[in-house]
């Protein structure tokens, strides 16, 4: 299975990137870590005539913290949210949810931006995005836009990125004081595509209820899904066993999960319940992690 | 140095470790091209057309060959395994011409400079198809009104083979316990790493055609291309040096084999072939599914009356190596128990699907799961311990020979050698530890745990004949080069051959080398697979190495004046043990044994050299045997499977390399793993594939195995020299049904009952949620 | 500015060697390693990333060179598996594949070689349970992995307590 016939451009500035890409546009796809992009040259499920290769452009190798949050630029490995202390203290969200993601060898090409724009209803990272608010800043001849992630993932390998557009960075904001995360997931096997992934972000307030929950989903549907009711059934809720499992039937029955051949709708209802649970217990366990 | 029975480290090793290994793929010739098959995209179509016009103009593009291309007598794949037993045999055509029947069906191959060049070119072969229905489902393809996968097969049945023994139904009439069942099993593809792949070469300077493949069975490839071609048989030769993997379905015949080598003819250029993942995946032969319909007739007492029923077999579009799966699943499914009446029929049924052959376990795995599910149901409806069952019913250690009653897959009378199933189910029952985890069982319960425990014993046949040879050769240094004719693929034959040889003649083990891989080497052989090269080419190259040694002890008796009967072999040396003074070299031996040139040979009644040729043809299969217990925990709310013990006892009788065969049991175990849970190959109505990646079609991984707890029991085989039984599929036959037994037992309070395999996550959530299990 | 085109001249070092060639765009670095370098050991499994036979280093890194493009690796520093032996003395992952029977047919072997010594290297001390996560990526048919996790243990005490004696002929 090889590629069929393209054109290579090394890009080694960010002008150069989005000078070829403009001139490109549709015809045209941008490589970074290619773990998901070549896999589908090779099949031939995806036919580029040019590809623009992103990987020597130095700025976007980079993540940097500022006032209001960590940028991550478009070259930054999956690999980095393993290895870099700062960056997993920084997004402890990301670390909980990147052993979930492929295989160490795929997460060590694989970018973290590549994810996000690769789009892959079933992907963690995308979820993550959701459930943290992030913002894509994506660059054109035009300027800089960003985009939030909510708004972002459109539909199945669909995102709101326009043809000469390159993403060069995702923005992930501070998040509010004393905020606990967890992400879970259940796959046919380790490093699989998720069957249903769930991501969770909640505060408790200075009784010990929650206060702000956001609970999201991946292998759910064509984008991830907000489990908005779920959510609401938590605020002012004493977390315990009974509300936690009382939102994982709320957050299962708003859903409307396809049929595969990996796992039916049922199933996927079924275990997001599960993980629903699963998630928020973890995100409660959180905080003592942090507190040692 | 004893040999025989140590942990030799292979010596296959020290190439594939530093990547020096030599696989299809890494053969490089110059002026070599690359042939890239077009495949069919539909199930069942008439081909209005196959238009290559714009693919022969491509870059790159030598030729592209359609049916059109092929001379007749290359047209029509030969049966590579006929049996009478398939009453309507149906050969794959080598490029389809009017109709195709199945997705993955080669119609065209298009031959250029490079593997992405011909790609590109193959995408421009344009074929007008004209739709016809697709039967996919072997019950649906039975049905009345099903369309037709070969015009002139009534009702799509290939065959039927019926066998039995006794009168079922005199026994069903009377019997006071019956119990039934209906299952589906499900075995999917071979999975090896290294997909098949040929390189083939016609050298005009030799006028031999050189060929390299992955085959298990080379020898079948020098024929047909031989007769294919019109060439004598000396004039093909086929080479395999390292095979990454086999599995039994690199042991048949396809039609790469004959077509590969044919436009290498037809060019007079070098090509390769080499299957893409995604090209095995549709349409390298594949196991698939058995729906079995079965009825067991008990005692009071859990003694077995009988078994009727019948299964039907999802054979795939044709038949390239005969009933060979299902034939092995008919005759498999009494195994080590005791059934006095038998009656169950296997009814062979083409589908518009790749074709069905034999994968590791090779339709036995289907047998013990049918068996054994029907065994813990009887356990469940007579309320016995479902071991205890087992043990009454389980052919005793002193009741071999046993005979079975019936005929074996090879035509000879099925009688069970050698075993003592009981005593390995007794030993895997204690690995695991069973009454501790009974007891365990019933406290986790309360907890809102649930484990459970499950058995299964196997017997398999295996050493099938007619044959195997061996050429011994001791050369000038002293050392020994074995020449075999069956290939290895990963089972180090050339180190358990090597380690029979240096024990014999007492050489060091890196003293011997065995030749294998080369259809020059001996003048036939029959392949490895059916666990059958140990025994057969392991007995062929023990009876070598004896003549070998008792040609070098007379020729030294004679060298030496001494009385044979005071010789010894001892570090390439014969020596006397009356008389330390005398003692002759082996290299020594075969100076004298070769002679001077222009002077008489020293020892003319012997005649030249120290060779020795020898072979050894079994008069019928040997029968290894084994038991294995789990240990699973299954989470009610997932429907995970966590398996916390494994144990496999195996009889293979004696064992040449315990480590390799370690090796065989724990990777065979592990394919058995993935059969249970994750390996499927599914199709949509219209017969496309739906599994046609590794992201699609799960194979286990690290995570998904867990260590395995091996032991041996093993009693001799009385029916070969070496004693041996054959271990190359044993880890893997029993595992769906050992798993699935302990996952119903976990479930037991729910009433779970499983009857398909494999079962996912999503499937096994299902039962239980239907079942009205809390959550 | 960079025009794109079919052929890109590259450079780039394998296991210590350079190489200068003009390859084309969408020559997979498997490819590469294999066809124009005649690299055999390298070995290709499945060309969708699903199998780590096909696993490289790529400037220290694990890489599946199916899912690289040779253009990819320009200036890069590659390792295969035929260059883990230093000096003809090989590495002790090697050494410990052979007396674990950490391999069968041989073919994922490459792979699995690659990747365990990208864990050693980064992770001296792996358990069981890190060695089968790391290697989870990498598929082996033969093996069922037991022997493999066995090899990996057995090479990381080998690198913390180097034996000055040649390995021995026989497993313990």
């Amino acid at each position: 299975m090889k590629p069929a016939p393209f054109k290579y451009a090394a890009a080694r500035s960010l002008d150069e990137a989005i000078s070829l890409i403009q001139r490109f546009g549709e015809d045209c796809r941008v490589i970074a870590g290619g773990q998901s992009l070549m896999a589908m040259m090779n099949l031939r499920t995806a036919r580029p005539s040019v590809i623009v290769d992103i990987a020597r452009i130095e700025e976007l190798g980079q993540w940097r913290k500022e006032p209001d949050g960590i940028v991550i630029g478009a070259m930054v490995r999956q690999r980095k949210l393993e290895t870099d202390t700062e960056l997993r203290a920084a997004l402890p969200l990301l670390a909980d949810a990147v052993g979930s993601i492929g295989h160490v060898a795929t997460r060590s090409r694989g970018t973290i931006v590549g994810s996000l724009c690769h789009a892959d209803p079933a992907a963690e990272l995308p979820v993550c995005a959701v459930a943290l608010d992030a913002t894509l800043v994506l660059q054109s001849k035009n300027g800089e836009r960003e985009v939030p992630a909510a708004e972002f993932f459109k539909g199945v390998f669909t995102t709101n990125t326009r043809d000469d557009e390159l993403v060069t960075a995702v923005r992930f904001p501070t998040p509010a004081d004393r905020t606990l995360t967890a992400f879970d997931e259940i796959a046919r096997r380790q490093g699989d595509f998720a069957m249903v992934s769930t991501a969770c972000t909640a505060r408790l307030d200075n009784t010990g209820a929650f206060e702000d929950v956001r609970l999201v989903f991946g292998g759910v549907g064509d984008i991830p899904v907000r489990a908005t009711e779920a959510e609401r059934s938590l605020i002012g809720a004493k977390p315990d066993q009974e509300c936690m499992t009382n939102a994982g039937i709320i957050a299962a029955a708003a859903l409307s999960p396809y049929d595969d051949i990996h796992a039916t709708s049922q199933y996927r209802k079924s275990i997001a319940a599960v993980l629903t649970e699963r998630v928020l217990q973890r995100t409660l366990d959180s905080s003592q992690e942090k507190a040692h | 140095m004893k040999q025989v029975g140590r942990r030799q480290l292979r010596m296959e090793d020290d190439t594939l470790i530093v990547g020096a290994g030599r696989f299809v793929d890494d053969i490089q010739i110059p002026g070599m091209h690359h042939v890239v098959l077009v495949r069919s995209s539909m199930a069942s179509a008439l081909l209005r057309s196959v238009d290559v016009t714009a693919a022969r103009t491509a870059p790159g593009v030598v030729a592209v060959f359609t049916a059109a291309d092929l001379t007749e007598r290359a047209k029509i794949l030969p049966d590579g395994h006929p049996s009478a037993l398939m009453k309507h045999h149906r050969g794959p055509p080598i490029l389809a011409e009017s109709c195709v029947r199945y997705v993955g069906e080669p119609i065209a191959a298009v031959v250029a400079t490079d593997a992405y060049l011909a790609e590109d070119a193959a995408e421009l072969v344009d074929i007008e198809y004209e739709a016809l229905q697709a039967v996919v489902n072997p019950e649906k393809a039975i049905a009345a009104g099903s369309p037709l996968v070969h015009h002139d097969v009534p009702s799509n049945i290939g065959t039927q083979i019926p066998v039995s023994k006794g009168d079922v139904t005199q026994a069903f009439a009377s019997a006071p316990v019956v119990v039934k069942q209906r299952v589906e099993i499900h075995r999917g593809a071979g999975g090896a790493m290294e997909t098949r792949g040929i390189v083939a070469h016609w050298n005009t300077a030799s006028r031999r055609m050189m060929v390299w493949n992955v085959s298990q069975v080379p020898y079948v490839q020098r024929t047909v291309i031989a007769d294919a071609l019109g060439l004598p048989e000396r004039a093909v030769q086929v080479i395999n040096d390292d095979i990454g993997g086999g599995f039994g379905y690199k042991g048949l015949l396809y039609v790469e084999d004959l077509l590969i080598p044919y436009l290498a003819h037809k060019l007079n250029l070098p090509v390769k072939w080499i299957e893409d993942r995604r090209e095995h995946l549709i349409a390298s032969y594949q196991e698939r599914t058995q729906h079995h319909d079965l009825e067991m007739a008990l005692d009071d007492d859990g003694l077995i009356i009988g078994i009727r029923g019948r299964f039907i077999h999802d054979h795939g579009a044709y038949s390239p190596w005969g009933p060979t799966v299902p034939l092995l699943t008919v005759v498999n499914i009494p195994g080590p128990y005791k059934v006095p009446h038998y009656n169950v029929e296997a009814v062979i049924v083409y589908t518009n699907c790749v074709p069905v052959a034999p994968v590791r376990g090779a339709g036995r795995p289907q047998a013990v799961y049918a068996m054994e599910r029907l065994l813990d149901s009887a356990a469940r409806q007579l309320k016995m311990d479902p071991v205890e069952l087992r043990h009454k019913n389980l052919i005793q250690a002193d009741e071999y020979p046993f005979d079975v009653g019936f005929v074996s897959r090879d035509g000879t009378r099925r009688i069970y050698d050698s075993g003592n199933v009981p005593a390995l189910l007794d030993r895997a029952v204690s690995i695991i530890d069973r009454d501790a985890r009974l007891r365990e069982q019933t406290e986790l319960r309360k907890q809102g745990r649930y484990i459970g425990i499950g058995v299964a014993c196997v017997v398999e046949e295996s050493g099938l004949g007619p044959y195997e040879e061996a050429i011994l050769d001791m050369e000038l240094d002293g050392k020994v080069t074995v020449r075999i004719g069956t290939p290895s693929h990963g089972q180090g034959q050339r180190t358990v051959f090597a380690q029979i040889v240096a024990e014999e003649l007492a050489i060091p083990f890196e003293d011997v080398t065995v030749l294998t891989g080369d259809t020059d080497n001996v003048k036939y052989s029959i392949g490895t697979f059916a666990s059958r090269a140990g025994i057969v080419t392991g007995s062929a190259v023990l009876n070598g190495a004896r003549e070998l040694r008792d040609r070098v002890l007379k020729f030294a008796a004679t060298t030496l004046q001494a009385n044979e009967s005071e010789l010894f072999l001892d570090e390439s040396t014969v020596r006397d043990k009356s008389d330390p003074g005398k003692s002759i070299s082996y290299s020594e031996i075969v100076h004298l044994a070769v002679g001077d040139s222009g002077r008489p040979l020293s020892l003319r009644d012997f005649g030249p050299g120290m060779s020795a040729r020898s072979s050894f043809s079994p008069s019928t299969n040997v029968f290894p045997t084994g038991s294995h217990a789990a240990v699973v925990e299954v989470d009610i709310r997932t429907g995970k499977v966590n398996i916390l013990k494994y144990a496999a006892v195996e009889d293979f009788g004696n064992v040449i390399n315990p480590l390799i065969v370690d090796g065989q049991v724990i990777g065979g175990v592990a394919h058995g793993i993935g059969n249970t849970f994750l390996e499927r190959v599914k199709h949509d109505d219209s017969g496309q594939i739906l599994t046609g990646t590794f992201a699609d079609y799960l194979m286990p991984t690290t995570l998904d195995v867990p260590r395995i707890d091996v032991d041996y029991l093993a009693t001799v085989c009385p029916l070969n020299p070496l004693g041996m039984k054959g271990a190359g599929q044993g880890g893997t036959i029993p595992v769906a049904a050992v798993i699935s037994a302990a996952v119903e037992n976990a479930l037991e309070p729910f009433g779970v009952r499983l009857a398909h395999v494999p079962f996912s996550e999503s499937e096994l959530l299902d039962l239980i949620q239907s079942s009205g299990a809390s959550q | 500015m960079s025009e794109p085109r079919d052929e890109i001249d590259i450079s780039l070092t394998v296991n210590g060697s350079g190489h200068s060639r003009t390859v084309p765009a969408r020559l997979t670095l498997a490819d590469f390693l294999r066809g124009t370098l005649g690299m055999t050991g390298t070995h290709v499994g499945c060309e969708h990333g699903a199998c780590g036979a096909c696993t490289v280093l790529i400037d220290g890194t694990m890489a599946r060179s199916c899912l690289t493009l040779a253009v990819q690796a320009d200036g890069a520093e590659i390792v295969t598996v035929e260059g883990l032996a230093t000096d003809g003395a090989l590495h002790p992952i090697q050494t410990a594949f052979k007396s674990c029977h950490a391999l069968q047919c041989g073919f994922c072997t490459p792979g699995f070689l690659i990747s365990s010594v990208a864990l050693l290297n980064e992770n001296p001390n792996p358990t069981e349970q890190e060695i089968r996560e790391w290697l989870s990526g990498n598929l082996c048919r033969c093996t069922g992995y037991q022997f493999i996790v066995d090899a990996v243990l057995l090479a990381a005490e080998k690198l913390k307590n180097p034996d000055p004696s040649p390995a021995v002929a026989l497993s313990e």
